[in-house]
């Protein structure tokens, strides 16, 4: 699909890919069944996303170009895909189709690249380092594996040089620098740059972008290739885990009484010695 | 234990020798045939480490491409590999470079993934049964796989290594593999100087966060960590972004998770994603400026005040009551 660009760097097309995530500090268990309350939660913007489109729009500001943001989500996702236009995206694409449901990650890498595939021409597809809700930095390297392509995960920071992309990666062991020609995948960390909060002009300005839906018929996907049906992982079950904690408050006359109380606390629960 | 419906192979990979070893012994704990898989110019001593670590055969892969580790020339002998001989799973190490190269193999094979297990074993049916973490550590997943293999990561910890056994005897099968040269390239590496610290095996964690004003601040986490013969740990903008303290440090969904008897923590908000690194704690005590902040919620002690003042008043108060 898309050739090596041997050129020297002046536009870059730019996918960012962004999830519609569960707002994982607002989710309830119901105190009966001890069941999560998944659909009842409130959804958000899946917080390091935030670094990708950040990202994203900073390298369109700086050589030019797009940024299109696309997003998978089988329910109304207005609100994150407002979020990523008034961030700065020119477009937004919304893979919506109820049979969505519960796709494993190999399945929404798909749809994915089948989006990307029809867009065309793209040197860049940014995606963050995970979700905030699951964290299981699967998608991106599925989505580079399926339209083979170089991938670059937990990019730390990102530049041009010529033609190549220079990105540093932040690994277990160390940083380490490594170099790729575009087009490429690349995950970013949380560190990369700190997201933007768009103004009110901004916001305004989101009525007037174009905002594409494309369900599994546009994307070429039978029903039965996508969703539940469509997946090897099936979801068996999900139970609430949750921890239960003393919540004393430490109180004491002055600072080094309150001190000396919670060292005291701590010698009769055992934990010190 | 429940033996597996078919004479398939389990298949375990990782670039870091002590996960290697854990999930040589998670392969047999599920009751099937383990098989390592060596990649890389690696030496015929540690092909037989492998076996009297639990292999019972070791894939030796070869190729001009595979010295250094590289997610797109690995994952490729992966699939050429795993293509003609169908293990039942490939079993990786939840690391930074597992879980590039575990969505790589499974995505070009067509089959399921399940990333960040902490549990896997097999149903009645012989089926593979997975757990991990979900929603920032409100939920635990289980998940199985249709597909007819299955690319696991694995969360560092979650087996035990064996003990390892020199008389073991293992087959061995050498592979050489063509594939194509990477088309990322590595410019530099600057290795961190590898501490001693062993923070998921450690009794008490004194851990710092934000509220930390600058680095030569953390010596007071190190004097109160100091009395208590325990370990400091950080969450992650001190680690990752501030760098003050090595990643190994790095307590949260993306560092490591813990499970000490107590936990202090000093000047960290608690955001949900350190909150599921210290889930397994005995004891939760936090000192923050803000009695609303999440780890006060998710405290047995709350101490509301600066932890400039609190830290070393605790410090203080830890070695008279210790006699230290």
């Amino acid at each position: 699909m898309i050739g090596n660009k041997e050129i020297w760097i002046e536009t870059v097309d730019i996918v960012v890919c962004f999830k519609q995530a569960i707002n994982e500090s607002e989710m309830g268990v119901d105190k009966q069944s001890g069941r999560l309350l998944l659909e009842e939660t409130p959804t958000k913007m899946s917080e390091f996303d935030k670094n990708a489109i950040e990202e994203a729009v900073k390298m369109k500001e700086l050589h030019g170009g797009t940024v299109t943001a696309i997003t998978v989500s089988p329910v109304e996702a207005k609100k994150v895909i407002k979020e990523a236009l008034a961030m700065g995206c020119d477009r937004a694409v919304h893979l919506a189709d109820q049979s969505f449901v519960q796709s494993d990650t190999l399945v929404t890498a798909s749809l994915l690249a089948a989006a990307i595939r029809k867009i065309g021409s793209v040197d860049l597809i940014l995606f963050a380092e995970g979700s905030s809700d699951i964290y299981s930095c699967q998608v991106g390297p599925s989505v580079a594996q399926l339209l083979d392509l170089p991938q670059i995960t937990y990019a730390n920071k990102l530049t041009f040089d010529g033609n190549k992309l220079v990105a540093e990666r932040n690994m277990e062991e160390g940083l380490e620098v490594v170099e790729t020609h575009l087009p490429c995948v690349v995950t970013v960390t949380n560190e990369i740059n700190v997201p933007r909060f768009p103004t009110l002009m901004q916001i305004m300005a989101t009525s007037k972008k174009e905002i594409l839906e494309w369900n599994a018929i546009a994307l070429g996907f039978r029903p039965e290739q996508v969703g539940n049906q469509g997946s090897a992982i099936q979801i068996l079950k999900i139970d609430a885990l949750t921890v239960k904690r003393k919540n004393i408050l430490v109180d004491g006359g002055n600072d080094s009484e309150k001190a000396m109380n919670l060292a005291k606390a701590l010698q009769k629960e055992g934990v010190i010695q | 234990m429940i033996l597996s419906k078919t004479d398939q192979e389990i298949w375990v990979f990782s670039e870091n020798q002590s996960t290697f070893y854990e999930l040589l012994a998670g392969g047999r704990s599920l009751g099937s045939k383990v098989c390592a898989v060596q990649i890389g110019n690696k030496s015929s001593e540690e092909t037989k480490d492998l076996i009297s670590m639990g292999a019972d055969k070791v894939y030796v892969i070869e190729g001009p491409q595979l010295s250094e580790f590289q997610p797109e020339p690995y994952s490729e002998a992966f699939v050429t590999l795993a293509s003609r001989e169908r293990p039942e799973a490939i079993l990786l190490g939840a690391t930074r470079r597992g879980r590039e190269l575990a969505p790589r193999v499974a995505a070009a094979m067509g089959i399921g993934c399940v990333a960040d297990c902490t549990s896997i074993l097999r149903d009645t049916e012989g089926t593979l049964v997975m757990e991990r973490v979900a929603y920032a550590g409100k939920g635990l997943a289980t998940l199985k796989s249709t597909s007819q293999s299955l690319v696991c990561t694995v969360k560092p910890r979650v087996f035990e290594p064996l003990s390892s056994d020199p008389t073991r005897e293992g087959e061995i099968q050498r592979e050489v593999v063509e594939v194509k040269p990477p088309r990322v390239t590595l410019v530099r590496r600057e290795q961190r100087p590898k501490g001693k610290v062993n923070l998921p095996e450690a009794k008490i964690v004194v851990s710092g966060g934000r509220g930390f004003k600058k680095k030569e601040d953390l010596i007071l986490l190190q004097e109160s960590a100091d009395i208590l013969g325990g370990e400091i740990g950080c969450s992650r903008p001190l680690s990752s972004d501030l760098g003050w303290l090595p990643e190994e440090h790095h307590i949260g969904i993306s560092g490591i998770s813990i499970k000490p008897q107590l936990y202090i923590a000093a000047g960290i908000s608690g955001q949900l994603h350190h909150l599921v690194g210290i889930r397994d704690s005995r004891i939760v005590a936090a000192i923050n400026t803000d009695k609303d902040a999440p780890i006060m919620a998710a405290s047995d002690y709350a101490l509301v005040g600066d932890l400039y003042t609190f830290l070393p008043e605790l410090t203080k108060a830890f070695r008279k009551l210790l006699n230290r």
